[in-house]
């Protein structure tokens, strides 16, 4: 298993404001200082640089207007730490490519940073939040299309050998497209796609990229099962480890009191990623029909993922609200001693039936730079070799699974 | 007033929509705003229904049917109105269109008026004559829903929004309009760049209706049209915001009557 260290990069100063107004979208960056965003970015960037040192990898990802991530691009600190780190995977995760305009100049960039790290680089093809329909004006209704040409016209980008090719499809034109440099890897460094539904799993198990869920482990075992019987449909061999990522809040201290102290501080990012325009979270076409129906018929009530979850046990908690330890519950997060740690995550990963990748949320909110390197570092020598050593549960024979359903 | 409308299917050029129709008379052409001709209600088009033969489509892509797959733009819903006139070999017709459906209707005229006799915009959008930061449209997609609704009516039934009780068909028709609508009027928002430089085409008499409580559209937008057109009017609707044919159905149809001269003079204010 690899572990990649990730922060939202957080800006939690001005979060107090959120008992009268949004942090995401609409608040004006008058309240940003940018003096603190020196500090926390560079806290970040040098947390990642840890990460390297110590034996973890790294995970970036983009929000853009919002206090609740500052990292706009996760593209400059993907490049910095190309050039800064020596043996980490790079994660971009990812390029929120439904959000941009220009997918052909996404590849140059990607390629450049495959080819600083020579060969280190690991990317999302995202269709991105709904929030970052304001800040980037993309269509909300014409998302889903423009997604699949951006994706198939980056990869043909990375991939293609021969020369300038022509793209003139429904959503980008382009006439000379050659890019340089070419991706260090060949022929072009692994793709993830991060899934939040099951039904999202199919495709990206039709396509055989990395699936990367998050949330809890409810809904990441139906959306790795998912992927595993698509494979299984498509007459593929049981796919391996390294198709599923799992992304939960960590915090590890020296004490269980500390550790899970530190993991109600990571879990800020739960608390605040609901602090958004209504309006902001269903644009029109965001979401297919269905999603958008079934959102009318909850509104006004906005409750959601981040305040209401249910443990593997069947207890329901808010994961935003309550004790942090019943995040633990429901694999939303993991927290405590680093051999608590480990036995929690051990778990989790036998529950979903094994995952190749951790994405390890380790800071969030206000928990210092200080704390955050404390737990990454009892993680990274505690916990991360005897993960290294699991081994996987005997996976569930889908394939037997669908012959048995055609007798 | 008439009979209740009545729904029926249409299909023109591989495309299918469905259409209200009512009444008999002189052709008018109901373009809609918001989810459809009878989003909301239905009494502006009894009420046209007693003086004209009123047919009232969904645009493609709002209703009961899915947007065609090669429809990009409110030019692909002109050129369909368009050959929606020829096939239903309609003459002298009274256009009318509401909001985003005064959009379309704008973008029809400066094609061609050969089957048009009068043009009726309300509230429409369609055209943006501010400066680059200015805003001739309040952004509605960033309002909260319910101050949305709140600010784009007048009558107190509409102003308040409410899913409740309605059924899943109907949420899908509010829902697959409010995506369509997006999908045409994202970017430009709500306008074509370039259809004010061809309004001077449009050579039937027009008439521009705006609520007096509008608050989504700046009065200098409107006059534009008044400017650009050369027969052209103005009628103020007294309380009606965004939507005078739902505000004020009377005052909306009585105005429509009056200036295609099918009806006793309007009682609003000009």
């Amino acid at each position: 298993m690899r572990a990649y260290y990730f922060s939202e990069c957080p800006y939690p100063d001005v979060w107090p404001r959120s008992d009268h107004e949004y942090i995401r979208g609409t608040l004006p960056n008058t309240y940003c200082d940018p003096r603190v965003a020196a500090d926390l970015i560079n806290y970040r960037l040098d947390e990642w640089l840890l990460a390297d040192e110590i034996g973890m990898d790294i995970m970036i990802n983009e929000h853009r207007s919002s206090a609740t991530c500052i990292t706009a691009s996760c593209m400059p600190p993907g490049a910095m730490l190309a050039k800064m780190t020596q043996k980490a995977r790079i994660l971009l995760l990812g390029p929120t490519i439904g959000m941009r305009r220009d997918p052909v100049g996404i590849a140059e960039e990607l390629a450049y940073i495959d080819v600083v790290s020579r060969g280190r680089l690991e990317f999302g093809l995202l269709k991105g939040y709904p929030a970052e329909v304001a800040p980037s004006n993309m269509n909300p209704a014409s998302l889903a299309g423009r997604y699949v040409e951006a994706r198939d016209l980056i990869l043909k980008a990375l991939t293609y050998r021969d020369g300038p090719f022509n793209w003139e499809g429904e959503h980008f034109h382009y006439r000379q497209v050659n890019i340089w440099p070419r991706p260090y890897q060949d022929p072009h460094p692994p793709v993830w796609v991060t899934c939040f539904s099951p039904f999202s799993a199919v495709e990206v198990a039709n396509q055989g990229y990395v699936c990367a869920a998050s949330v809890d482990a409810n809904l990441a075992l139906a959306i790795f099962n998912t992927y595993r019987r698509r494979c299984a449909e498509l007459g593929r061999p049981n796919p391996n480890q390294d198709r599923f990522a799992y992304m939960a809040l960590i915090g590890l201290g020296n004490t269980e009191e500390e550790g899970l102290e530190r993991l109600g501080k990571v879990r800020g990012w739960t608390w605040s990623s609901g602090i958004t325009p209504p309006q902001l979270m269903n644009p029109p076409g965001a979401m297919p029909i269905p999603g958008a129906v079934a959102a009318m018929k909850k509104y006004p009530d906005r409750s959601n993922w981040a305040t209401r979850a249910t443990g593997l046990d069947g207890s329901v908690y808010n994961p935003s609200a309550d004790a942090p330890k019943h995040l633990i519950s429901s694999g939303m997060g993991f927290g405590g001693t680093p051999d608590q740690v480990f036995e929690q995550i051990k778990a989790c990963y036998t529950y979903l039936g094994g995952f190749g990748h951790l994405n390890a949320m380790m800071h969030g909110g206000d928990l210092s730079h200080e704390d955050t390197t404390d737990s990454m570092r009892l993680f990274a020598r505690e916990v991360l070799p005897r993960l290294k050593e699991l081994v996987p549960p005997e996976p569930v024979d889908f394939r037997a699974q669908i012959e048995a359903a055609r007798v | 007033m008439a009979a209740q409308p009545c729904l029926e299917s249409l299909s023109l050029g591989g495309v299918t929509t469905d259409v209200l129709r009512a009444g008999s008379g002189r052709p008018l052409l109901f373009l809609h705003s918001g989810a459809g001709p009878d989003w909301h209600s239905r009494d502006h088009l009894g009420l046209l229904s007693a003086r004209f033969e009123v047919i009232a489509p969904f645009h493609p892509g709002f209703g009961r049917h899915e947007r065609p797959r090669h429809f990009r733009s409110v030019d692909d819903l002109a050129y369909f109105y368009l050959d929606l006139l020829e096939a239903m070999s309609l003459e002298d017709v009274v256009l009318a269109g509401a909001g985003f459906g005064g959009w379309i209707a704008s973008e029809i005229a400066v094609r061609s008026t050969a089957r048009l006799g009068r043009l009726v915009l309300a509230a429409p959008y369609g055209i943006k004559v501010g400066g680059v930061e200015d805003r001739d449209f309040v952004d509605f997609h960033m309002l909260e829903p319910a101050e949305r609704t709140r600010a784009e009516f007048v009558d107190p039934r509409y102003a308040t929004l409410s899913y409740n009780g309605k059924s899943d068909e109907e949420l899908t028709v509010l829902a697959r309009g409010a995506e369509s609508e997006a999908f045409y009027g994202w970017s430009p928002f709500m306008h074509n760049p370039q259809l004010i430089h061809w309004l001077h085409r449009i050579d039937v008499p027009t008439l521009i209706l705006r609520g007096r409580e509008d608050r989504f559209i700046t009065r200098a937008n409107h006059d534009a049209y008044l400017d650009r057109i050369a027969d052209s009017r103005m009628v103020l609707i007294d309380q009606a915001a965004s939507h005078p044919h739902l505000d004020a159905p009377q005052a909306f149809a009585a105005a429509i009557a009056e200036f295609a001269g099918t009806g006793a003079p309007a009682t609003v204010a000009a």
